[in-house]
């Protein structure tokens, strides 16, 4: 028997987020709030890609991606490739980039202001960034998985 | 702090937060060093915000409050409204009507920044964790400026430089000066990495780190308390506090006229021996506690 393909439907409206590296398609979803909310959402893990060797595809039917969201993207999956689908077209694609400053995440810090307080801030420093409040620097991965 | 500059401006009053080392010139330290020798007086209240204990910071900005006129309201930790399960946030928003100035202490990295945040009145860093204490930074170049000048020395800190926070904050203000530095702690009390590359990448000055016990004709030696209570092994936390207590034999690899600085409290790192020798400096160092306090008030406030 040959491969066997798993048909996901095409989205007329919506975004694709391909390139996803694999074993983070499932981080991804669960920060962008997928799960709670009432879209047709399909998670594909481990689909092959020639560039990666293995991705994941995340696609979100009837609802776009805010500057908060794509920041949590760009931290997560920094190689990632948005696609913003319209009457069953790609109308845009992109790579997310990292901003200059941050308002989502969390200071790994536990003695950190923002453990009670919250308002995170960090700003972008080379590849890392720096918590406004406590000023230590992390790697992007740390501001969303701790 | 969310005054209105322009306004301010307008009405002749500019007013300003010190929060971190970091985002301090050589000229905003000079200029407040300038007016350690000034005689103005201040108009308005001051809220000290101690959200946890300390005797010597907050009873040196009450008495330099009290020398400037100011008045002064304390907030007892033990009556704080956190204390009850209100926010940080109310609480500073609270304190914000009776002050003109907070000075804020807190366990809590990055307090003092969300408490500017927050305020309308100048907010003053009386240390926030283990990030910054740049008040006594000031207090300790002003006595370094003073009896040696900032030019071409070299300091020595030696002791426990990961958990005090009066070394992040003192290692910006010195490099700011281009002065040399030399760092020696016990394996696991380094300088935090962060802190050290972030001065490397920022001022051009030599760094150098080491474990072995000797000051290379350093002119200041710059003390600094091994923290027990942050060991769990109390009997390492012993070796290390009779390792990296000062000896004559170990301040003979200093200069021949250097200075012994200490944030004190000391415990027997700095035996009492030292005291009444010229290489002394801490006694002084404490003396210019309220003088420097004075003159930061007056650069936030006027
Ligand atoms: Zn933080």
């Amino acid at each position: 028997m040959g491969d066997v393909m798993i048909a996901v439907e095409k989205i007329k409206e919506g975004v694709v987020i391909d390139h996803i590296p694999a074993g983070k398609g499932i981080s991804l979803l669960t920060l962008l709030g997928c799960s709670s909310h009432s879209k047709n959402v399909a998670l594909l893990l481990n689909a092959n890609s020639g560039e990666f060797g293995k991705k994941d595809i995340l696609k979100i039917s009837g609802r776009e991606l805010s500057q908060e969201e794509l920041s949590i993207v760009s931290l997560l999956a920094p190689c990632a490739t948005v696609n913003i689908i319209s009457h069953g077209e790609v109308v845009k694609k992109f790579r997310p980039e990292l901003p200059d400053v941050l308002r989502v995440g969390s200071c790994p810090n536990p003695k950190c202001i923002t453990k009670i307080e919250g308002a995170e801030e960090f700003l972008k420093e080379g590849n890392e960034y720096r918590c406004k409040y406590c000023e230590r620097l992390f790697s992007p991965e740390e501001l969303v998985s701790s | 702090m969310c005054f209105n500059l322009s306004l301010s401006i307008m009405l002749g009053v500019y007013m300003r937060d010190l929060i971190s080392m970091r985002e301090l010139s050589t000229d905003d330290v000079e200029e407040i060093f300038s007016l350690v020798s000034s005689n103005s007086l201040l108009d308005g209240v001051v809220v000290t915000a101690f959200f946890e204990p300390s005797t010597r910071t907050k009873l040196s900005f009450l008495s330099a409050a009290q020398r400037l006129s100011l008045g002064v309201v304390d907030m007892l930790p033990e009556l704080s409204s956190l204390k009850k399960g209100e926010s940080f946030h109310d609480t500073i928003k609270m304190l914000d009507n009776y002050a003109d100035a907070i000075v804020i202490r807190s366990p809590l990295e990055g307090s003092a920044r969300r408490a500017a945040d927050i305020a309308e009145a100048c907010v003053i860093n009386g240390g926030d964790g283990a990030n910054q204490h740049p008040t006594q930074t000031l207090i300790d170049l002003y006595t370094i400026k003073m009896r040696k000048g900032l030019d071409g020395i070299k300091v020595a800190f030696f002791g426990d430089l990961k958990h005090a926070r009066t070394t992040n904050s003192l290692l910006y203000g010195l490099a700011m000066f281009g002065v040399d530095l030399l760092l020696i702690s016990p394996e696991g009390m380094e300088v935090r990495r962060d802190v050290l590359e972030d001065v490397r990448k920022t001022f051009d000055v030599k760094i150098e780190e080491k474990r072995e016990l000797d000051f290379e004709d350093a002119d200041i030696v710059y003390m600094t308390r091994v923290q027990e209570e942050r060991f769990e092994d109390k009997y390492m936390a012993e070796k290390v506090r009779r390792a990296f207590s000062l000896t004559s034999e170990l301040l003979s690899t200093a200069a021949d006229d250097a200075l012994i600085l200490h944030p004190l409290p000391r415990r027997d790192e700095l035996p009492t021996t030292f005291d009444s020798t010229p290489h002394a400096a801490y006694f002084e160092e404490a003396s210019y506690a309220v003088p420097v306090r004075m003159a930061i008030f007056r650069w936030v406030m006027s």
